[in-house]
């Protein structure tokens, strides 16, 4: 539609709000005071529309946020996304933004569809204005006498109905739009929508930056106040802030301004209103979806905004081709901060877990965790080799030993001799296994430099094989049907000096293992799991085992 | 071995190489947990590693709490001999 026309029904639709009762002369001014900056960057780059200008700069400072108010309507739902007024936008008026009121006047065309909207909810959220505190008033004041009656109503809405803003009214009033305005207003509304997300960010970039500086410690009443008036929206609106501050997207945001802009005249000028109202539609729904997820986390935030940008992209594509590549990749780099965000948390809880840790870089840091996980896995393996020293749970086929003659000079008692294979044997079997908790206690092993060496008695496991000493445990393992022998075998490379051996048979007397149950459950687990593991092996070497079993205190000698 | 592969990539900077690196160091990393490490066929995101891994560790740390407790009731209750052994077992 020609933007003649646009206008036209622009200043018809705007006629309206000064016929609205004015009954309510409070204005939140924070809230309007956040709208302007919303639309402030967004039209920057506007077209230009002269014949609305003049009259409203006349009216000094505040004609800026006036207007920018009013083009806060278009962007209401933008308020439900988080955006909801802050109080520390207020310091800003005081800035010269007389420049951006030039540009942003064009766009106060957009208000006329929402006008109507805003006459719809008017009757609702005037109760609320009435009970706004008395914060307001000052500003109040100020901006009544500056403003003309009829903006002035206009102003009250936007803030009320900001004040307000459920998301159930807002995807009502986009509703509306969609369906109630005339076909020359489709066409803005669709603007509107398209200005949104980059709105959004920009708002967002502005809101929170100040906020932070200022702070604004005046008005904490009327904070407090706030919050109890939109829970649902607080959380969000922190949220967005950090994620927006944290990123620091001004460069990003800037970019997106001026493609939305670049659409919007592209739509309002050519489109056929039926495009128009089609993307407009898609962007309500896309609106709906956020109003929905408003506790979400912060991932799914951010999804839905990326989501928004890629339907913009979609929208944009008919505008502009040059634009699409630059806003493909934005895609990207939203989704990939957000993993790398991931990443680094996890880094982060990471490093509080490792000891002594200052490394600040990813690889080194994934590196000490490689390294204190296998000191952890060691230093457990080694624990419950301890206590499973003073219960003789730890019986081993001595196959394994055969198996790897090269450890065996460096093996010390029962759990070097075995060392590394054994280690390796049980560790893979238990994991295999394993379940949430199957840590596996058995790990490959250091050779030790500990020269004692002691036999370890057999174990029988059910079968009733006679085992050395009477007053072993026997751990009830009926189903196991594998004899848990682990006798004294030959070992070549295992010269046993008589003191070591002498320790060795002590070691097999049963001093402790009735005293506690827990370890034997868990003792009983692990040879459970190294049946399994080691049944190829022990089957091997089961006829020796029985053979020696009666001098597995003998040692080889 | 991985650190000084880091600190040679390191030199050549950028973050496309530390996302190899880093990938390197992950998958390493999933070898060592129980959890995952059977997994091999799905892709496993990073910070499910790094979730597990923290997961893990915290286990490993209830686990050696839960033995060096053990451990010293054990070495409460047994001869002088025994407990040596297992000291000097534990103390390497």
């Amino acid at each position: 539609m020609p933007l003649s026309e646009f206008y036209r029904s622009d200043n018809e639709t705007n006629e309206s709000p000064q016929q609205k009762p004015t009954d309510i002369s409070y204005i939140p001014n924070d809230e309007f005071v956040e709208l302007v900056w919303e639309k402030g960057q967004i039209m920057m780059q506007g077209q230009t529309s002269k014949a609305r200008k003049t009259p409203v700069s006349s009216n000094f400072l505040f004609h800026t946020p006036k207007v920018q108010e009013k083009e806060g309507l278009l962007d209401v739902p933008m308020s439900e996304m988080g955006l909801h007024p802050d109080d520390d936008m207020v310091p800003w008026l005081n800035y010269p933004l007389d420049d951006y009121c030039s540009d942003l006047l064009p766009e106060i065309s957009g208000v006329t569809g929402n006008d109507h909207n805003t006459l719809n909810v008017l009757d609702k959220r005037s109760s609320y204005n009435h009970s706004n505190k008395d914060s307001h008033l000052h500003n109040v004041s100020r901006s009544s006498h500056i403003l003309d009656p009829s903006i002035r109503s206009v102003v009250t809405d936007i803030g009320s109905s900001n004040c307000r803003n459920k998301p159930q009214n807002l995807e009502k009033m986009v509703q509306k739009q969609d369906s109630l305005l005339p076909y020359s207003s489709s066409t803005l509304l669709n603007f509107s929508h398209f200005s949104r997300p980059a709105a959004m960010a920009k708002a967002n970039l502005l809101n929170h930056g100040p906020q932070k500086e200022n702070g604004f410690p005046g008005r904490p009443g009327l904070d407090s106040g706030k919050v109890g008036l939109k829970p649902i929206e607080e959380p969000r609106c922190v949220e967005k802030s950090s994620n927006m501050v944290v990123d620091a997207n001004v460069g990003k945001a800037g970019v997106e301004t001026e493609k939305s802009n670049e659409p919007v005249g592209a739509s309002s000028s050519v489109c056929s209103g039926n495009s128009a109202e089609r993307a407009s539609n898609d962007l309500t729904k896309n609106c709906k979806r956020k109003s929905h997820d408003t506790e979400d986390f912060e991932c799914q935030s951010q999804d839905a905004e990326e989501e928004s940008l890629g339907t913009k992209t979609a929208a944009t594509s008919r505008g502009g081709s040059g634009s699409k590549r630059s806003r493909a990749a934005e895609v990207h780099n939203l989704s990939e901060r957000r993993r790398r965000d991931r990443i680094n948390e996890k880094m982060r809880a990471l490093q509080e877990l490792i000891p002594n840790c200052n490394k600040v870089d990813k690889a080194s840091m994934l590196d000490e965790a490689i390294e204190y996980l296998k000191t952890l896995q060691i230093q457990v393996q080694i624990m419950s080799m301890g206590t499973g020293l003073c219960m003789p749970p730890m019986m081993f086929p001595t196959g394994m030993q055969h198996m790897h003659p090269h450890f065996s000079p460096m093996g010390i008692g029962m759990g070097m001799s075995y060392g590394m294979g054994m280690g390796m044997g049980m560790g893979m079997g238990m994991e295999m296994n394993g379940g949430p908790q199957g840590h596996p206690h058995m790990f490959p092993f250091p050779p030790t430099t500990q020269g004692s060496r002691h036999p370890i008695p057999g174990l029988d496991a059910g079968q009733g094989i006679p085992i050395p000493r009477s007053s072993f445990p026997v751990y009830g393992h009926p189903g196991q049907g594998m004899p848990m022998v682990f006798p004294q075998s030959p070992m070549p490379g295992f010269p046993m000096n008589p003191a070591v051996r002498q320790m060795g048979s002590q070691m097999e007397s049963p001093v402790v293992a009735p005293t506690s149950k827990d370890p034997m459950t868990q003792l009983s687990n692990q040879s459970h799991v190294a049946n399994k593991s080691l049944n190829q092996s022990t089957l091997v070497d089961q006829k020796d085992e029985v053979l020696d079993i009666g001098c597995s205190t003998a040692g080889v000698d | 071995m991985s650190s000084r592969r880091s600190r040679t990539r390191q030199s050549s900077t950028t973050s496309r190489i530390s996302d190899d690196q880093i990938n390197d160091l992950v998958s390493k990393l999933q070898q060592l947990l129980p959890e995952i490490r059977n997994r091999r066929s799905d892709k496993v995101s990073a910070s499910k590693v790094l979730q597990e891994t923290c997961n893990y560790i915290r286990s490993l740390h209830r686990e050696v709490d839960d033995l060096s407790e053990r451990l010293s009731e054990l070495l409460e209750n047994t001869d002088s001999t025994q407990a040596s052994i297992i000291r000097s077992l534990l103390s390497q």
